[in-house]
């Protein structure tokens, strides 16, 4: 509480000459100790509370984790599952696997509800007219590529007309594509609509057509857009139910690739095999030697590192000359980077946030300025860095580039992101009516001689002095993350206190420092398992999580904060495994 | 030669051999012979980031006036607009976000975003927690048509911080609950959905549709079927998709244009690229990048598209978006150096970019009710039976107020609004406006949106 404690003094000392300001921002600060009004609550207001009923969804957990302990022998609480339905990078991964289809036909979708950040987020997401359209659309034009290979059809249904009969192959399709479309086995209930389907299509044009047809509804039927669990009944006396074989067949499916299971995991579903958690866990060990995991957790990063689409950021050219066609080569620095910690090196977060190393071309290395012996062509290598200036991903140019809009750097913005992102800490919103515009340019000062005003400033100081001073550590970054001594010719300030109330508080000097501060803090890590437990479960965590979080606390941990551990332990919770089952 | 096209269900139009020099109502009023009226149509024009007031604002009289600087593209059609001076949205003195978000959330749905995880710039807000303005006339008037509603946008999303998704700082329609409306960038996407069956042949078309009726029909079935077995927060969901499903099903054999007549046929407009940021370039601060160089071709034909549409009568409501709040975008054709944002306040207010951006944006929204205004419909033209809303999010560039909002009326909105004037409304709420627009579409209500902030229809438009 000392974070709130020190906005409330540092404002406390001023309500005698500015009273409307300080006020103003006294509410904007201070909220998050009473859970409400306009900072959103987020800072904390559910923490502490203790595990909520089993089966209950429990309440919202503040988003920097929590504190909340799991008794010993408490309950089964999985908490809520709101039903999810396939975001445009499962749906693409789906159709690629599924049928072959590696178009990506689902980024003409309209883009998911930003919701928890990774668009998959039930209860956030909506239904829209031009969306329903879509999905007809992209059913209709993935069904039309598929039926017009007769062989594929045929290939789909392990069926020849000509030999078995058109209505038999119709059902060998329903039976063989379509329960993996929907997951799970058809039942008869299932099946008869499509039946029907067929016969009427066929009344009016070829097999082909006919087929064409039935794939159009299919692929666009609730079974394959959503995530259905549902099949489960809750044993006498207690309000949770274990995930049938299938569902939990999909829940490791779509965690870990994104995409729907393959036939090992189908088979296991099949024979009932997906029942222990050792069977789970051999699955899932097995699913992250897949090339289809990698591509997961570059989508779980390029979302929470805001790096999906970063290889095509442009500046202004008039500002930044050099910095043309450099972000492809950033993203490709980035992108290696955290694979080689990843999949190749220890796999932790601790390196990930400080490794003194990164991967550059000639180019890269040249545009960085790179001291001393540097890559000669267009092949990216890997690099030693100077350990006084870059450590791990948060030095990169591209994050530094991508926390920056605009031609000037924007401590504020920089800060922020490490303390929502990394943190987990919400920064109160601005006080109302107040004009959110960063100071002004002027030629002559730095970016931290500027960003002094919002210390100075009462109304803005009780809040900005948590947020910047994370970001005045970067400012040896220029907007397009080269390293800097200098800044409009004056030496550089990359030294501060972090103010605000987390780990990581206290003096530091420099870029290296505090990210290397950052990678070993237990706040990060915990922050870090918050992001990937509402990436796998498609909410925000609550206070019924309360055990699952340990469960992931103590996993993480025992591996030194393998990142990989982490994926493995998430399929091992209460969470993962159970839904919270009632009364129908 | 004219094309036939299928008789719907909902519009006699007998014959095939329609003049192609005949616009679809009109060939359609000789149809219905004494239908009465002509149907209302509402269209929401935003442009983003506020204007330089002075230079916006009229001269004169409430009746006889001069356009300001950056209205003096208007001055022509001048008798077809209703200058609304003095608007505040006052719901967006509450909700979280920033004042551009909130402002933004304000502005058809009368209500304040709530608490939510998406990034405004300025703290974080969630969406509005009910209807738009034009849903709720699309829920009322959109049966009778092919689409309930249409949202297309230009250059859309812009906003750089946060990535390319639905969020409270680039969406304005919102359906039941606030499920926010994302519009389409892709104009091409856009005639699919209007015209795609002009050029089919009545035998084969019908043939379509039938098929489409059969799968649609199953589709639909299969969520009503499984939602039946869903707890409710589920079966909600899987209902409000089915009824998406049954909505589309029940379009397919609705309203077709009639050909050239209706302006089906796009031709070389619809080829090569358009301005939509989703699915290229990232431009951060930039100027000169290809995408941004695109606005005005994608503006027109976008333009060209909504307004077609309304002739044929194959949807009554639309917005049209040219960007989203963050304005990220940049104006190459206009010599302007920076980002529509950069103008506002980014490197400085700068009212002349920004009077600049707004007259071209004045010629665009002029463009639009000439387009309306070449449709003849009765004695008239599409553009009296309309109401063309331009509005923006914020007034002042640089401070983010709501006050003094820059709004301006086209179209003789089927006679429910007197024309031709400078409406002075000090102060009083856009929550008022919105009531007048649902007024004029026979929706009897109070108030809309939080009623703190309503007082009822706007004085002295009626």
């Amino acid at each position: 509480m000392s974070y709130l404690r020190r906005a409330g003094s540092s404002l406390s000392q001023l309500v005698s000459w500015t009273p409307l300001f300080a006020v103003a921002c006294l509410a904007a600060c201070t909220s998050g100790s009473s859970g409400g009004g306009r900072s959103g609550g987020a800072n904390g207001s559910a923490s502490g509370s203790g595990p909520a009923a089993a089966g209950g969804p429990g309440d919202p957990l503040s988003l920097g984790g929590a504190a909340a302990s799991c008794p010993a022998g408490a309950p089964v609480n999985p908490g809520g599952a709101p039903m999810r339905r396939l975001t445009r990078f499962e749906l693409n991964n789906t159709l690629r696997d599924l049928l072959g289809d590696d178009t990506s036909p689902a980024n003409a979708l309209p883009p998911e509800e930003l919701g928890n950040g990774f668009g998959n987020d039930g209860t956030a997401q909506s239904t829209s007219r031009l969306l329903v359209e879509g999905y007809d659309k992209l059913a209709s034009a993935v069904a039309g590529r598929v039926a017009a290979d007769s062989t594929q059809i045929a290939a789909l249904a392990g069926c020849q007309p000509p030999a078995q009969g058109e209505e038999a192959c119709v059902g060998a399709l329903l039976t063989s594509f379509g329960a993996k479309a929907f997951r799970r086995p058809l039942d008869e209930a299932e099946t008869t609509p499509y039946l029907s389907l067929f016969k009427t299509l066929r009344g009016a044009g070829t097999y082909e057509d006919a087929i064409r047809g039935v794939l159009r509804a299919l692929l666009q039927a609730p079974q394959f857009l959503y995530r259905l669990e549902f099949q489960a009944a809750a044993a006498p006396g207690v309000s949770y139910a274990r995930l049938d074989p299938y569902e939990t067949a999909s829940r490791l499916s779509y965690l870990l690739w994104g995409s729907l299971p393959d036939s090992a995991l189908f088979t296991a579903a099949l024979k009932n095999e997906l029942q222990s958690k050792d069977q789970v866990r051999a699955q899932a060990e097995r699913m992250l030697e897949d090339p289809r995991a990698r591509a997961m957790v570059d989508f779980f990063h390029g979302v929470l590192f805001r790096l999906d689409g970063a290889e095509r950021l442009q500046k202004n050219a008039a500002d930044f000359p050099e910095f043309v066609g450099m972000a492809p080569l950033m993203k490709e620095e980035t992108q290696r980077f955290m694979h080689d910690v990843l999949w190749e090196g220890d796999g932790t977060l601790t390196t990930l946030l400080s490794g003194r190393y990164s991967f550059m071309n000639a180019k890269l290395a040249d545009f960085y300025g790179l001291p001393g012996p540097r890559p000669q062509g267009e092949a990216f290598e890997r690099v030693e860095l100077d350990p006084t200036r870059r450590a791990g991903l948060l030095t990169q140019g591209l994050m530094m580039t991508l926390l920056t809009p605009g031609a000037h750097t924007n401590p504020t913005l920089r800060g922020v992101f490490v303390m929502e992102n990394l943190l987990c800490v919400r920064p109160p919103d601005p006080p109302a009516g107040i004009n959110v515009v960063p100071p002004a340019y002027v030629p002559d000062l730095t970016t931290r001689e500027r960003f002094a005003i919002h210390s100075q400033n009462p109304t803005c100081a009780g809040c900005h002095r948590q947020m910047d001073p994370f970001g005045f550590a970067f400012e040896n970054f220029d907007p397009v993350g080269r390293w800097r001594d200098t800044d409009n010719g004056k030496p550089v300030d990359a030294t501060g206190t972090i103010m605000a109330d987390v780990d990581v508080a206290g003096p530091f000097s420099g870029p290296t420092e505090l990210a290397q501060r950052l990678s070993v803090s237990p706040q990060v890590r915990s922050c870090m398992i918050s992001h990937w437990f509402t990436f796998a479960q498609g909410r925000p965590e609550t206070t019924a999580d309360a055990c699952t979080r340990a469960q992931l606390e103590t996993e993480f941990a025992r591996s030194g904060f393998k990142i990989r551990s982490l994926l493995l332990a998430l399929t091992q919770t209460d969470a993962f495994l159970y839904r919270a089952a009632g009364a129908p | 030669m004219s094309r036939a096209f299928p008789v719907s269900r909902r519009t006699v139009l007998r014959g095939a051999g329609l003049s192609l020099a005949v616009p679809c109502l009109e060939a359609m009023s000789v149809g219905r012979a004494a239908a009465a009226a002509f149907p209302k149509r509402i269209v929401v024009f935003y442009t983003p980031g506020g204007t330089v007031i002075e230079s916006w604002r009229p001269t004169g009289t409430e009746t006889n006036f001069q356009m300001g600087p950056i209205l003096s593209p208007l001055e022509p059609i001048k008798k077809q607009i209703t200058v609304l001076d003095g608007l505040e949205i006052q719901a967006a003195r509450e909700g979280y976000g920033h004042p551009h978000t909130r402002g933004m959330a304000g502005l058809l749905t009368g209500l304040p975003t709530t608490m939510g995880p998406y990034e405004t710039c300025g703290g974080k807000s969630g969406f509005p927690t009910g209807p738009s303005v034009d849903q709720v006339i699309a829920a009322k008037i959109g049966g009778a048509t092919r689409l309930p509603s249409l949202q297309v946008a230009v250059r859309w999303p812009t906003m750089f911080y946060g990535g390319a998704r639905v969020s409270p700082t680039n969406i304005i329609s919102y359906g039941p609950g606030g499920a926010p409306i994302p519009p389409e960038t892709d104009p091409r996407a856009v005639w699919s959905r209007l015209f795609k069956d002009a050029n089919t042949s009545p035998d084969q078309l019908a043939s379509e549709h039938a098929r489409s009726g059969a799968i649609l029909d199953t589709v639909g079935a299969s969520y009503r079927r499984l939602a039946a077995r869903l707890p409710a927060a589920d079966r909600l969901r899987l209902e409000e998709h089915a009824a998406n499903v049954e909505g589309i099903r029940a379009s397919i054999d609705g309203v077709m244009p009639s050909g050239a007549t209706c302006h089906s046929d796009f031709g070389a407009d619809l080829e090569g690229q358009f301005a939509s940021a989703s699915k290229v370039d990232v431009c951060d601060g930039c100027v000169e990048q290809s995408q941004d160089t695109l606005i005005p071709r994608t503006g027109k034909i976008m333009m060209d598209l909504v307004a077609s549409a309304l002739a044929c009568d194959l949807t009554r409501v639309a917005t049209i978006q040219w960007a989203d709040l963050a304005a990220n975008n940049s104006f190459p054709w206009l010599g302007l150096n920076d980002t529509h944002h950069g103008y506002q306040h980014d490197r400085g207010y700068q009212p002349d970019g920004i009077a600049k951006i707004d007259t071209w944006y004045a010629t665009q929204f002029k463009y639009f009710l000439d387009q309306l205004a070449s449709y003849p419909e009765g004695a008239g033209s599409v553009l009296d039976n309309t109401i063309v809303f331009w509005c923006k999010e914020i007034s002042h560039p640089n401070n983010h107020t709501h006050t003094e909002m820059p709004f301006v009326l086209g179209g003789g909105a089927g006679g429910s609004f007197r024309t031709g004037r400078w409406l002075k409304s000090s102060g009083a709420s856009n929550s008022d406006l919105l009531v007048s627009f649902l007024n004029a579409f026979d929706i009897q209500v109070g108030t809309f949106g939080n009623p703190d902030y309503c007082k009822g229809p706007l004085a002295g438009l009626v």
